[in-house]
């Protein structure tokens, strides 16, 4: 399946990581896909041991992984995020403001649109009023903190 | 879009929105389409029904309509069998001197249905 | 009021750059339109029965009279030279072209204007006190607070593809004239014991299926919490509102699937789990904000005003007119004038591009410039001269506008249902005109006094009708319209839902139903006695004897 990330277009990734359920029910491995219902708290203790987590978008009308993506982020996961589903361009960067670094999307999905779509919706805003939420390669500037930065210039 | 079978009883009528404006649509008997419903292909044959879903699913895909469907015909009035589509047929019943479909289609040209 | 800074005015450009983008994008077929959909419900584009339909955002109802006039324009030159008033204070065209609507949206760009998320399911436009910054009873204006939520909330990258749409209302009276508990989020604007000003939110009020009045979730929460503390609701509500039932995806079904105090745990769980400083937006901003909501320069008046109260005495009209219409001003001398759009042969809501063209003159002329569209689909001039009201009156009269029906039996709330909704299973436009000819006359108005009946045309209540003192529910069976019947509902600090009698109705039955309604409630009034006070008082039988009595 294409993969997405700011940097670049990876092409296909080989394996698909094992589920959450067969994750927790051995002791190794260090990557995982998480269902949209994921109980955070019986993932935690093994967060650490993790290099890479998936996060299942089962529709691009299914907003739970955005908010699963800031959750594991702020409970110190710092290792690949990757939001696998049928996202949308304009999801893409919204997946990135949360937290994910890449988008693993189903090949009819990324046909349709073409990589230009994904890396055009990163220029379509420079500006968030979230904090909390820029990021590098899209919405780089919160506009609260813009404001609070040019009051203290002056 | 699925393909697009009828599931209704009687004569069917395809009909649509215009892509590009909007407006209601029904599908003519060569498979043009037509924002009069008197202008509307009627017909139980099940060869032609099978034809016309074609010719929508190819209208669709051409991004010319939107939303196509077949509608049900009461035999003995020739007009929409269900209560919705005789509103989307004649439009809102509340009007005060405001253009008809019809009048608005001659004030602001002809609907466009094709890419230009 | 609010103006746009330079970083508000680069994203709503960046919004329709990119919503023109979208449209080339679906018109040559690289998005279908399963995907263009929700995109462009989040531009307030719909599909509906007849044509495309585009609502704009009129952020917690307030706009200024330039902003009227380039709606008038767009009245004009997209669509067929009207707009329509919504129950959330927003409005919108019946008949744009999708070629035409990234032009549109330049249009109100360049007025500051937008409309992003009226619609999909996403945080929709923050409703708000009509009344705001104007009224007596109110702790500060709202709008300040208003505001910071529509910035908040305008495209949040975590909360854009919520479960379902979800409806935030902001009051700071003990009034509540925003329906603040028939909100997923209701906000009242409050001072503590210790004099501070923060907010008791309520979660879980809406309408629909399963109409739910709002349960209170915290009593204070201060200032600087109020970002972070929304946010741990919405990531709740975001993981865990259903997703496997269109119709019990609310927030609503969440809070009353898991009780109000687990959901209050829930809730403050996520909010002890993030660091509300980092979300949070700080009391500079806030005090920017503010700034632009300053109140006008009043003069000091009396509120005695000898030419003007002889006028009222010579004539009836006016005299009704001023008894209705005019609401009390915080500041002595000056009124808020209510401007109705029922009048008995229209359609509740509608407003030419004329009409809006006259309306921002008078409030240029007499009312700061400023305008409020109402939930109850009228416009408010908000600050007025009593000495002004006679001329506002003469100049209502020529633009059909002087209707002196405001909070009365034909003040009626009306939907589009199937005259124009795609959802609709009934008229609602016809059934509310045939009770505005009922009641016509204004005297009869004036015997009944204070009546709320709202009218949807189908269960997802956009006519508010299970909070009407009379509500009404269009629906359809074999092809032919009925109409159901709720009573003594109410929308207020008081807030209740109504009591659905039973049957169904015919329109004609309807009609005579309510009639007799009115005349029972009238016989059997003690004193002063609202119709929902009544209602309350004797309950709900007698009144379903009369309704029914012709059975
Ligand atoms: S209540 Fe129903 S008919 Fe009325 S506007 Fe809402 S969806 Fe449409």
């Amino acid at each position: 399946m294409p993969i997405i990330n700011s940097k670049a277009i990876a092409s296909a990734q080989g394996d698909t990581p094992p589920t959450m359920e067969d994750f927790l029910a051995g002791n190794e491995g260090d990557s995982v896909l998480l269902p949209p219902d994921a109980n955070l708290e019986a993932l935690a203790p093994r967060l650490s041991g993790l290099r890479s987590i998936d996060v299942e978008f089962p529709a691009f009308t299914d907003g739970r992984g955005f908010s699963i993506a800031k959750q594991l982020r702020r409970m110190g996961f710092e290792g690949a995020l990757t939001a696998a589903g049928p996202l949308i361009p304009d999801q893409y960067v919204y997946a990135l403001q949360c937290g994910f670094d890449q988008v693993k999307i189903d090949a009819e999905t990324f046909e349709r649109f073409g990589a230009d779509d994904f890396t055009a919706a990163l220029d379509a805003f420079s500006l968030t009023y979230q904090r909390g939420y820029i990021h590098a390669a899209g919405p780089s500037v919160n506009v609260f903190e813009a404001r609070a930065a040019a009051r203290s210039k002056k | 879009m699925s393909s697009l079978k009828h599931k209704g009883k009687g004569p069917q009528v395809m009909t649509a929105n215009g892509l590009r404006q909007g407006p209601v649509v029904y599908m003519r008997k060569d498979y043009s389409w037509s924002t009069v419903f008197a202008e509307a292909l009627q017909t139980e044959d099940e060869a032609i029904i099978a034809a016309m879903g074609e010719a929508a699913q190819s209208a669709s895909e051409a991004n010319l309509i939107v939303g196509a469907y077949f509608i049900d015909i009461d035999p003995a009035t020739s007009e929409p069998a269900r209560y919705r589509e005789r509103f989307r047929m004649n439009g809102p019943s509340f009007d005060p001197g405001r253009p008809t479909h019809i009048e608005h289609a001659e004030k602001t040209g002809p609907i466009h249905l094709s890419e230009t | 009021m609010y103006r746009y800074d330079e970083f508000d005015t680069q994203f709503v450009k960046s919004r329709t750059a990119q919503f023109r983008e979208q449209v080339v994008r679906r018109l040559d077929g690289r998005l279908t339109e399963d995907q263009f959909r929700p995109l462009r419900l989040m531009n307030g584009l719909y599909l509906q029965l007849h044509a495309y339909m585009l609502r704009v955002a009129v952020p917690y109802g307030t706009l200024s009279s330039d902003q009227l006039r380039q709606l008038a324009h767009i009245g004009e030159k997209y669509d067929r030279g009207y707009g329509h008033v919504t129950t959330r204070q927003n409005i919108q065209f019946n008949w744009p072209e999708l070629v035409d609507v990234p032009n549109i949206l330049d249009d109100l760009a360049a007025v500051e204007m937008h409309a992003i998320q009226t619609s999909g399911n996403c945080i929709r436009n923050v409703t708000s006190d009509p009344w705001a910054g104007a009224a007596k009873d109110e702790v500060e204006d709202p709008r300040p607070t208003c505001e910071l939520l529509r910035q908040w909330s305008s495209l949040h990258p975590e909360f854009t593809f919520l479960p379902r749409k979800f409806k935030i209302a902001v009051t700071a009276s003990e009034n509540d004239r925003a329906a603040i508990r028939a909100h997923d989020i209701g906000i009242k604007i409050v001072r503590n014991e210790a004099g501070e000003v923060g907010y008791h939110i309520y979660v879980g009020g809406g309408l629909g299926r399963t109409p739910i009045i709002a349960e209170s979730l915290n009593e204070f929460v201060s200032r600087e919490d109020l970002l972070p503390y929304l946010e741990a609701i919405m990531r709740v509500y975001n993981r865990y509102g259903r997703r496997d039932n269109k119709y019990k995806a609310r927030i609503k079904i969440l809070v009353q699937e898991t009780g109000i105090k687990q959901f209050t745990q829930d809730v403050d769980a996520e909010y002890a789990a993030m660091t509300p400083a980092d979300v949070a937006v700080g009391p500079e901003e806030l005090k920017r904000i503010a700034a632009y909501f300053a109140a006008p320069k009043f003069e000091t008046l009396s509120d005695k005003d000898e030419a003007f109260d002889k006028a009222v005495i010579l004539d009836p009209a006016l005299s009704r007119w001023t008894q209705n219409n005019l609401g009390q001003h915080r500041k002595a001398g000056y009124t808020i004038v209510n401007i109705s759009l029922k009048p008995t042969d229209g359609a509740p809501g509608d407003i030419t591009s004329e009409q809006m063209r006259a309306v921002a003159d008078l409030a240029d002329k007499y009312s700061f410039s400023e305008l409020r569209f109402t939930h109850e689909q009228n416009v408010v001039l908000p600050h007025v001269k009593r000495a002004d009201a006679l001329a506002i009156y003469k100049a209502l009269q020529d633009a059909g506008l002087a209707d002196a029906n405001i909070g009365k039996v034909t003040d009626i709330i009306c939907c589009p249902g199937m005259d124009y909704c795609a959802l609709a299973t009934a008229r609602s436009i016809p059934i509310s005109q045939a009770i505005a000819q009922r009641f016509a006359d204004p005297e009869r108005q004036h015997i009944i006094g204070e009546m709320k009946i709202k009218i949807s045309g189908c269960i997802n209540a956009c006519g508010h009708h299970h909070v009407g003192h009379i509500g009404i529910l269009g629906l359809e069976k074999a092809g032919v319209e009925f109409y159901q019947l709720t009573l003594g509902g109410d929308a207020t600090e008081t807030a209740v839902v109504g009591d659905r009698t039973g049957k169904g109705l015919s329109q004609t039955e309807l009609i005579d139903g309510i009639e007799r309604i009115v005349e029972f409630y009238i016989e059997t009034r003690e004193g002063q006695e609202r119709f929902l006070d009544t209602y309350r008082r004797v309950g709900i039988a007698p009144f379903k004897e009369v309704l029914y009595a012709d059975h």
